[in-house]
């Protein structure tokens, strides 16, 4: 068993921290909890005079949200599992920047391996990934993503992707500056990160950006991108990309 | 009689039964087209109550509601509290049973939106505990299993009270409902809370919950006015800042206004 681990639990529902505390006791010993907090202003003093390693904070709370309590903290700065009801805007800044986070009713599972990654210093958030979560829930469009690559955390600013292509369990990115990189996730969890954006995915093994299209033969079932590259069309994913150019 | 002058009757008479018949075709041209336009008019207007409804519906489902219910339910069930587990499971299960059921209809009975609105309390009074207390009362001479009206449109004036009102402060408040009927057959419902008020509530910053928090009484006050375009009727909501006698916020006081009369009766009129 890893070292112990000084944690503080924060969220303004009773129910919920008291909920942690017993799944934190039963399924990782090694959390050593030194504090629960459920109202915002007194976390922040508590943290301070505590310093925890490791903070599981409520999203959304009276007074002070999760990210806003993160940037009081500051030089302090502590892992983070950030835990939401539900709430889709925070989700997907969780999600655009590669943050762990967990919903609640909390699956054993699922809390196990955020305190596995949380332990390791390498995946700490960065100030960047915190800041631009926290412009992304209040509403700020959505122009670069953060993906776990083999070095750390890399930002992809969307519209220099030029395609995405599949390799087993990683994706491959292709920018249009020709340099690439691979980031540990399936093209099917990429897909539903660039979803909103003007991303289509137009076979198993590719994702493309539309605004990179240069032609499309409706006969052989090719698209020639702005660097000249030839992929392929599945049959069924013809019609849905035509549409999604005559809407546009 | 000359040939001439019985050409001239034969004309006057065939004219005048042209024009008849053209005047006749016109009315009816026209009678349909406004009785199409009245039926698309209608046909727009319940299109817009059933956006109203739905929107309503999605309100009252609230997600930061349902999930916080099913973690408190868990807790139950993690401290090995069978029975607290069993119970409050129950009780969330018929306030969506209650909720998915009331959606589809333009009225219910008063007694039914009792219960769901106490369920509702119930649960939310699990969450914060000794923070949430509540009252309901309804006068004796309202006849809650006659008595109808159009479903959820008392519940986000009371998650209004608990959101900004009693959450805001530290040891919590009393949320009290009022049903009453008055001698003229209007329903007046009074939600009270003794909170920190509307003033204060808004200076607090309470990023990303707040769009959607007053998004449920906004849609309310908009169902309330397509209800009352199609009933006719003049069904009201009113906001008072209440305040003690030292002139300081000590909570809000919603009133909503419906005629009972008119609504049960002008339900098939357009």
């Amino acid at each position: 068993m890893s070292l112990p681990i000084t944690a503080i639990l924060v969220d303004d529902e009773l129910d919920s921290t008291q909920l942690l505390q017993l799944q934190l006791r039963r399924h990782c010993p090694n959390v050593n909890i030194i504090g629960i907090e459920n109202d915002s202003e007194q976390a922040l003093a508590s943290i301070a005079r505590l310093q925890p390693r490791l903070l599981f904070l409520d999203i959304e709370m009276p007074n002070l949200n999760g990210f806003q309590l993160l940037e009081k903290l500051l030089p302090f700065k502590p892992a983070v599992i950030f835990i939401t009801a539900y709430n889709q805007y925070a989700i997907k800044a969780f999600k655009y920047n590669a943050l762990d986070y967990l919903v609640k009713p909390v699956l054993a599972t699922d809390l196990m391996e955020a305190v596995a990654k949380a332990s390791n210093p390498a995946n700490h958030p960065s100030d960047m990934q915190l800041k631009q979560a926290q412009q992304q829930m209040v509403g700020e469009p959505i122009t670069k993503i953060a993906v776990s690559t083999q070095s750390g955390v890399s930002f992809i600013t969307l519209s220099q992707i030029m395609y995405v292509e599949a390799s087993s369990n990683y994706s491959l990115f292709i920018m249009d500056d020709c340099t690439k990189f691979t980031v540990s996730k399936t093209l099917k969890e990429v897909q539903e990160l660039l979803e909103e954006g003007n991303f289509f995915r137009i076979h198993r093994q590719f994702i493309i950006n539309l605004n990179k299209v240069k032609h499309f033969d409706r006969f052989e079932f090719t698209l020639t991108l702005d660097d000249k590259t030839r992929l392929p069309v599945s049959r069924s994913q013809k019609d849905k990309l035509l549409e999604r150019y005559n809407g546009l | 009689m000359s040939s001439n002058s019985l050409f001239t009757a034969i004309v006057a008479v065939a004219l005048l039964v042209i024009f008849l018949i053209i005047g006749m075709a016109i009315i009816i041209i026209i009678a349909r087209k406004q009785k199409i336009s009245q039926q698309l008019k209608e046909a727009q207007l319940q299109a817009r109550i059933n956006d109203a409804n739905l929107a309503a519906l999605s309100s009252q489902m609230n997600p930061h509601f349902i999930f916080n219910c099913l973690n408190s339910i868990r807790l139950y069930a993690e401290q090995n509290n069978v029975e607290a587990a069993g119970e409050y499971l129950s009780m969330f299960a018929q306030l969506i049973r209650n909720t998915l059921h009331n959606a589809r209809r333009e009225k219910i009975l008063l007694q039914d939106e009792l219960d769901s609105m106490g369920l509702y309390l119930k649960l939310e009074a699990m969450r914060f505990k000794e923070k949430l207390k509540y009252q309901i009362v309804v006068d004796d001479n309202v006849d809650v299993d006659f008595v109808e009206i159009p479903p959820m449109l008392v519940q986000p004036y009371i998650e209004n009270a608990i959101w900004h009102g009693l959450m805001h402060k530290e040891d919590g408040g009393t949320i009290r409902l009022h049903f009453k009927q008055s001698t003229d057959d209007v329903l007046i419902v009074t939600v009270e809370d003794n909170g920190v008020g509307r003033q204060n509530s808004a200076n607090i910053k309470w990023v990303a919950l707040t769009k959607q928090k007053s998004y449920g009484t906004q849609i309310t006050s908009e169902r309330i006015a397509l209800i009352n375009e199609k009933y006719h009727i003049n069904a009201t909501v009113q906001t008072t800042d209440l305040r003690n006698n030292k002139n300081e916020p000590c909570g809000t006081l919603v009133t909503l206004k419906i005629p009972l009369n008119e609504l049960a009766h002008n339900s098939n009129i357009g």
